[in-house]
């Protein structure tokens, strides 16, 4: 069974908000062997999807404030809780929902590549900017699952 | 006078926000403003009308089965076929939806609700040896609360003990939403966005395996819901008697019904379902539903009037800078009167309609907590309607999984009109949910979803009647203007969905170690 898993996140209609999931819908093309790809779409679900994974990618769109197109990457100790207040009427969100996966036995290792969006609005193709960035972000995130099939499993 | 905000467009952008009004400690007035600007008709309008079923999915990552429920209806309907699905595609379609429903109630109760009632905390003093706990102990001990933030509340009533057990199952129930899910994708294919509910039935081929394999998870399901779910419901529901009364609001549901119990009638308010349809009012009568006298009005939301009307003739042109307005949603009303739905509307539509199992379910679980039917109008009532809704449908499966005929049809094959018009209502577990379609030159002229949410956290409409979620804020004795647990529990009951429209990662705070990388 796979140990790493490559995670798609995010809204299709939504134009650049989609990027995870059209990551994940370009690899499903591949075949690739020996990494589980997930197209988590905006479920709450997520944990359960990553059960049994030790280590994995997860691609979402990050609005950062950056150039649209620029890439992000972070691990998710370096991410804080986007907000560590203690009311509000939300649902859980992807932090939240990657740290509880932690806490009930999921991956160890977690890789964040983060993409800032040009548009964000209805409809299901990617932006010019993001489309033209495509092939950059495509292989980042295979070369960053690459490097994980290539580490020890701590 | 105070004025209170819970915004949460801090962190997910699309999503409510609530502000009351506090006089006094009692709130005189809520507004709730719906974010999302309601326009993904947009994408729909000039495809294939199939690409509807795929497409509306993707609208939320809480209830796409339901849209896909929802959109095959509505295409069955168009395309003139609502009385031809095969009996195994109306048995499989029922079944797939009902495990998803199964999974969202878990998931409301538990993981979005109950750490209003539960005070996870009490792990950091938990001395057993359970491993998974003693993991939740360490994320909590190191201040690492992570997804267990626990929303700061002095007002939790559980004892040290009921605490954790209740914490315990908290982790037990994603186990169970595991479950459900798996047991839906049997016959959908996948999940989330099962691909097996589609026009004309449903893709799967039901077998004495997949039978099989779904009747166990469905077992086990049914084990948690009647020993686990239910009595942890009716737990909180003693420990917190007062929220049995307030957050009552309009005391006016709405139920379009559920779950198809005949193929051979093509109107869907006239079929029979095994969740009635109708309005419930506080004098617990039944009022036949009419679906020609909902309107969504717009004098409130940031639409430009000509949006208002039938559902079938919305228009979506924006407005944002439309004077009074402060919502993006639009105020659904029948027959001009504001209507509450949910699990609750289902589940009095049904009580009240007579059906013998769902009084004594419903009388029973009254009797233990000691109200009257009454008590349902209320923010506990809420979730005591999702927990026995639940227990509802697990407990009709059975019966459907042997009425399934192994290895035969569940899908008829049918042509893409030219022209046609098309309504597919059912229900999503956070209520009613409304597709329709007019299609031209075999192509989607107007599609139009109207959503739970729509109905629930609607804004003052033409004759500045508050919605639900407004009304069951006014009134609301507030402990503490800076901690407003009442307003959350009140707004979370109605199990609000927006957020999935949106789900942007906005990271704050560190910036240590971000790494540009292209």
């Amino acid at each position: 069974m796979a140990e790493v898993g490559i995670v798609g996140v995010g809204n299709l209609l939504l134009k650049d908000e989609g990027i995870g999931v059209h990551v994940i819908q370009a690899l499903e093309k591949l075949e690739i062997e020996g990494v589980k790809l997930i197209d988590a779409g905006t479920s709450p679900d997520f944990p359960f999807f990553v059960q049994g994974l030790k280590k994995l990618v997860v691609i979402d769109a990050a609005q950062m404030g950056g150039q649209p197109g620029v890439v992000y990457k972070f691990t998710l100790s370096e991410l804080e809780l986007e907000s560590k207040e203690t009311f509000s009427l939300h649902e859980i969100g992807l932090i939240e929902n990657l740290k509880l996966a932690q806490a009930l036995g999921g991956p160890r290792e977690v890789t964040i590549i983060g993409v800032e969006p040009a548009e964000v609005n209805w409809g299901l193709e990617l932006s010019p900017i993001l489309r033209e960035k495509f092939p950059q972000i495509l292989n980042l995130v295979l070369e960053e699952g690459n490097a994980l099939l290539r580490t020890e499993t701590v | 006078m105070g004025q209170i905000i819970i915004d949460p467009l801090t962190r997910i952008e699309g999503h409510l926000k609530i502000e009351a009004m506090v006089e006094d400690g009692v709130v005189k007035e809520a507004r709730s403003t719906g974010t999302l600007f309601r326009g993904f008709e947009i994408i729909l309008r000039g495809r294939d009308p199939r690409d509807a079923q795929r497409i509306t999915q993707r609208i939320c990552g809480v209830c796409p089965t339901s849209h896909s429920t929802a959109a095959a209806l509505n295409l069955d309907s168009a395309f003139g076929i609502a009385a031809k699905i095969p009996g195994n595609g109306r048995i499989l379609r029922n079944l797939i939806l009902g495990a998803a429903h199964i999974a969202d109630h878990i998931l409301h109760f538990y993981h979005l609700s109950a750490l209003d009632y539960v005070d996870i905390g009490a792990l950091g003093k938990y001395e057993g040896k359970d491993p998974t706990l003693n993991s939740v102990k360490d994320f909590i001990t190191r201040g690492e609360l992570g997804p267990f933030i626990t929303r700061y509340n002095d007002d939790f009533r559980l004892s040290q003990e009921a605490n954790v057990e209740l914490a315990a199952r908290y982790l037990k129930a994603f186990e169970m939403r595991r479950k459900a899910q798996e047991a839906a994708a049997i016959f959908g294919g996948k999940l989330p966005h099962n691909i097996g509910i589609v026009p004309g039935g449903v893709t799967a081929i039901a077998t004495v395996d997949k039978i099989a394999s779904f009747l166990w998870r469905l077992n086990e399901l049914r084990d948690f819901i009647d020993n686990v779910y239910l009595p942890d419901v009716i737990k909180v529901a003693k420990a917190y008697p007062d929220y049995l009364e307030i957050g009552a609001g309009c005391k006016r549901t709405l139920s379009y019904g559920v779950y198809e119990l005949e193929t051979t009638e093509a109107d869907l308010v006239r079929r029979k379902r095994l969740f009635k349809n109708g309005l419930v009012s506080e004098s617990l009568e039944l009022e036949p539903l009419d679906i020609s006298k909902i309107r969504e009005e717009v004098r409130n939301s940031w639409y430009a009037e000509e949006c208002a009307g039938k559902p079938t003739e919305g228009k979506t042109i924006p407005t944002p800078h439309k004077e009074g307005a402060y919502s993006w949603i639009k105020s659904p009303r029948s027959d001009g009167r504001v209507c509450e739905v949910g699990s609750l509307a289902r589940v009095l539509a049904t009580y009240v309609g007579g059906d013998p199992r769902m009084r004594e379910l419903v009388d029973g679980a009254l009797k233990e907590i000691g109200v009257s039917a009454k008590a349902l109008f209320s923010t506990l009532g809420r979730h005591l309607a999702r927990a026995l809704g639940a227990k509802f449908i697990a407990d009709s499966m059975p019966a459907w999984l042997l009425e399934l005929k192994p290895g035969e049809p569940a899908y008829i094959d049918y042509e893409v009109p030219e022209e046609s018009e098309g309504m597919g209502i059912t229900e999503a577990a956070r209520g009613a949910l409304g597709h329709w379609i007019k299609i031209k030159d075999r192509k989607i002229a107007l599609y139009q979803c109207v959503v739970p949410t729509t109905w629930n956290a609607s804004p003052r409409d033409d004759h500045e009647q508050p919605g639900p979620i407004e009304q069951a804020l006014a009134g609301i004795k507030i402990k503490d203007e800076k901690n407003p647990v009442e307003i959350g529990r009140i707004v979370r009951s109605f199990d609000p969905c927006l957020a999935c429209a949106v789900h942007l990662l906005s990271p704050k705070g560190t910036e240590i170690g971000r790494v540009q990388v292209c």
